[in-house]
């Protein structure tokens, strides 16, 4: 099947009325939870898990990207207004959206954050379309030691590249692979770690976990911090909101500067949106002739950020779904509630499943022309969503996930689970611990053993096919420089601080 | 986390080092529990690994990690951002919040799961949120009566019912 020939298997999918309604809600959803302060994507999309259950896997999977691109929409409008980042990836889109607010620009910059979000979104969204299909290609060759080699990879980068704390990152994995192997091992049929418990033979559900270490703790943070909202006025005619054709033309080198940069960064496991809007924002600050102007509300740096931001959420759907190995912990859960709905994402889905993966892809073309009419004209309407008192909403959130969790398997052993998990993701989350490689690993967890003991099956025992394999050998290569990069990096940096100490001295 | 640096206790550890070092030992102890536990299980199975490997390095990770942690946090003259602790009263909400949910998860199957959920809001309104018990009852009946028409008439999900099943 061709490109063309996808995307209209695609568009057939995704404009059917039930998956376009899902959609919409998903973009709603998303666009609530990104101007929510203190309920992040991934938290949402956990919660949400269980729901999505009697859904088709295109459907649920239709329903999370929109959630996925609507918070990234959504959180530019507490960053301006309120001077309040939902994510780390919206702290540069603060820099500048909150002082134009204040210079009275609150409209014209939702106004750019939203149209700079189109832009980049749908150009992803074109390279996710072009890429996807080559990758799948590609990983077509792939036998058991090449997809150990890329797990690993996968979870070497997210363990270096999250968090403060190489160690830490690495007890997040290990802690989250341990969590997969709970229950009976798929291949031999042993019981393993399951102390003895009944609940613990089918193994942890990954909802569980999910939904603990995420949404509880997120709940627990917010109750800790206090959550206050103070908003700021928004005017209500569309003119207001619209920037002039000056900040756009401004933008416009910005756009394509910042969209490719977003769309590679968040295709790699573990770099994901924040790192992509941060490299953004610097680099448009870089060129920019008035760089003084950044920090004060420049438009540019607002767009660089948005746009990378968004762009990135197209980068990060490629190697989830033609590779099988998601890049963030949003990105995971989808892969997660796939893996439940019986489809395996990777290399096959597009063989397998076409409909899965042009069906999502065709959906976020869609989702972007939903999202920029949300974001746009009802921007003053989406507002309002944030005069609900918190307390409401989290009471809220602990019911619909206590149900959900419960009907997985009608066992209150869960609920007790989910309540562990969401204290240790509390006590994870004060001691910086990562919470994303935990989740990743849970959900890779399986595939890299499979992967390990049929290579070594292959074998007849000996780890040199990893080694042989001149592609496993270049990803576990690359994996180990990328789990000790961070250290690398230290030291480089300690050596060269050394050299030019003696330097300074001498002057 | 507050900006601010690590206050020194009394020997001069803070307060980030001595949790940290606390849950290094945890680790240590999860590992050697996991390593207990996947030495019962075959380690090699023919020509590959068993059900045992995976879980036997996993527990050898957690140890080594643990020590690797512990000297870190101990040895390190690197500073830290100080681990910021929530005040008394937020402290008592969050303990709060947990209490009204394991009580939750404890009573539910025997008094309903819906009823539980009712309770559970009353519970966290009134005595997390301080609020009124009048609006709290109200706010409490309303939700539990939306999550039945969404939960068990919309979805027909069969939830337990607990003694409230006689009248079913």
């Amino acid at each position: 099947m061709d490109i063309v020939q996808g995307l209209m298997l695609g568009f057939s999918v995704a404009t059917t009325p039930a998956n376009l309604l899902w959609a919409l809600l998903g973009a709603w959803i998303g666009t609530f939870v990104g101007i929510m302060p203190g309920l992040g994507v991934s938290a949402t999309i956990a919660i949400l898990l269980p729901i999505t259950f009697g859904m088709s896997p295109a459907s649920s999977l239709i329903m999370m990207a929109a959630i996925y691109c609507g918070a990234k929409y959504g959180g530019a409008v507490t960053s301006i207004l309120m001077n309040l980042p939902g994510e780390s990836s919206s702290v540069p889109t603060c820099l500048e959206g909150y002082p134009l607010a204040l210079q009275g620009r609150a409209g014209p910059a939702l106004g750019l954050a939203a149209i700079s979000g189109f832009v980049a979104g749908t150009v992803s969204v074109v390279g996710l379309t072009l890429l996807g299909p080559l990758l799948a290609f590609l990983a077509m060759s792939f036998g058991p030691p090449e997809y150990f080699a890329m797990t690993f990879l996968g979870l070497c980068l997210v363990t270096s590249l999250t968090g403060k704390s190489l160690i830490k990152g690495s007890l997040s994995v290990v802690f989250g692979l341990t969590l997969s192997m709970v229950g009976a091992d798929h291949m031999s049929g042993s019981t393993r770690l399951a102390f003895g418990r009944l609940e613990l033979l089918d193994g942890i559900d990954f909802v569980v976990v999910a939904v603990g270490l995420f949404a509880l703790s997120e709940i627990l943070l917010n109750i800790e911090k206090q959550v206050k909202i103070k908003l700021m006025e928004v005017p209500r005619q569309l003119s207001k909101l619209l920037p002039t054709w000056r900040d756009i033309v401004q933008c416009i080198p910005t756009w394509v500067r910042s969209t490719p940069i977003g769309f590679i960064v968040g295709a790699l496991p573990g770099t994901g949106a924040s790192v992509a809007s941060f490299l953004s924002y610097g680099l448009a600050k870089a060129v920019s002739k008035t760089p003084e102007r950044f920090g004060k509300g420049a438009i540019e740096g607002l767009a660089a950020a948005e746009s990378a931001d968004n762009a990135a959420t197209g980068g990060s759907m490629a190697p989830m779904l033609t590779l099988g190995i998601p890049g963030s912990a949003s990105t995971a859960m989808m892969m997660g509630a796939l893996i439940m709905a019986g489809v395996r994402p990777g290399p096959m889905l597009l063989e397998k499943n076409p409909e899965i993966f042009w069906g999502v892809t065709a959906s976020m073309y869609i989702g972007n022309i939903i999202l920029i009419i949300i974001n746009l004209p009802l921007v003053p309407l989406i507002v309002q969503f944030l005069r609900m008192p918190y307390y409401i909403l989290y009471i809220v959130i602990i019911a619909i996930t206590s149900i959900g969790v419960y009907s997985l398997d009608n066992s209150m052993f869960d609920l007790w689970m989910m309540g562990f998990l969401g204290v240790a993701g509390y006590i994870f989350r004060k001691l910086d611990y990562p919470l994303a490689p935990c989740v990743l690993a849970m959900i890779l967890g399986p595939l890299v053993e499979r992967a390990m003991r049929q290579s070594l099956i292959m074998s007849r025992g000996g780890f040199d096919i990893f080694l042989t394999r001149p592609i496993a050998a270049v990803l576990l290569i690359m994996a180990i420089l990328a789990f000790f990069a961070p250290w690398i990096q230290q030291a480089l940096t300690k050596r060269g601080n050394r050299r030019r100490s003696p330097g300074r001295g001498k002057n | 986390m507050s900006a601010g640096k690590s206050k020194e206790g009394h020997q001069g550890v803070t307060l980030e080092q001595r949790v940290n070092q606390i849950f290094s030992i945890l680790w240590v102890a999860v590992g050697v529990i996991v390593v207990t536990q996947a030495r019962d299980l075959e380690y090699a199975a023919e020509y590959g690994p068993g059900p045992g490997f995976l879980p036997y390095w996993m527990g050898v990770a957690f140890i080594l990690l643990g020590f690797a942690l512990l000297g870190q946090v101990t040895f390190s003259r690197q500073e830290r951002e100080a681990l910021s602790l929530p005040t008394k009263h937020a402290a008592w909400q969050m303990l709060l919040l947990m209490l009204g949910f394991f009580g939750f998860a404890l009573l539910g199957e025997r008094i309903g799961f819906l009823l539980g959920i009712g309770l559970l809001f009353l519970f966290l309104l009134v005595a997390v949120e301080r609020k009124g018990w009048k609006a709290s009852l109200t706010i409490s009946i309303i939700n539990t009566l939306a999550f039945w028409v969404i939960f068990e008439l919309g979805l027909t999900l069969r939830l337990p019912a607990g003694f409230l099943d006689l009248w079913r």
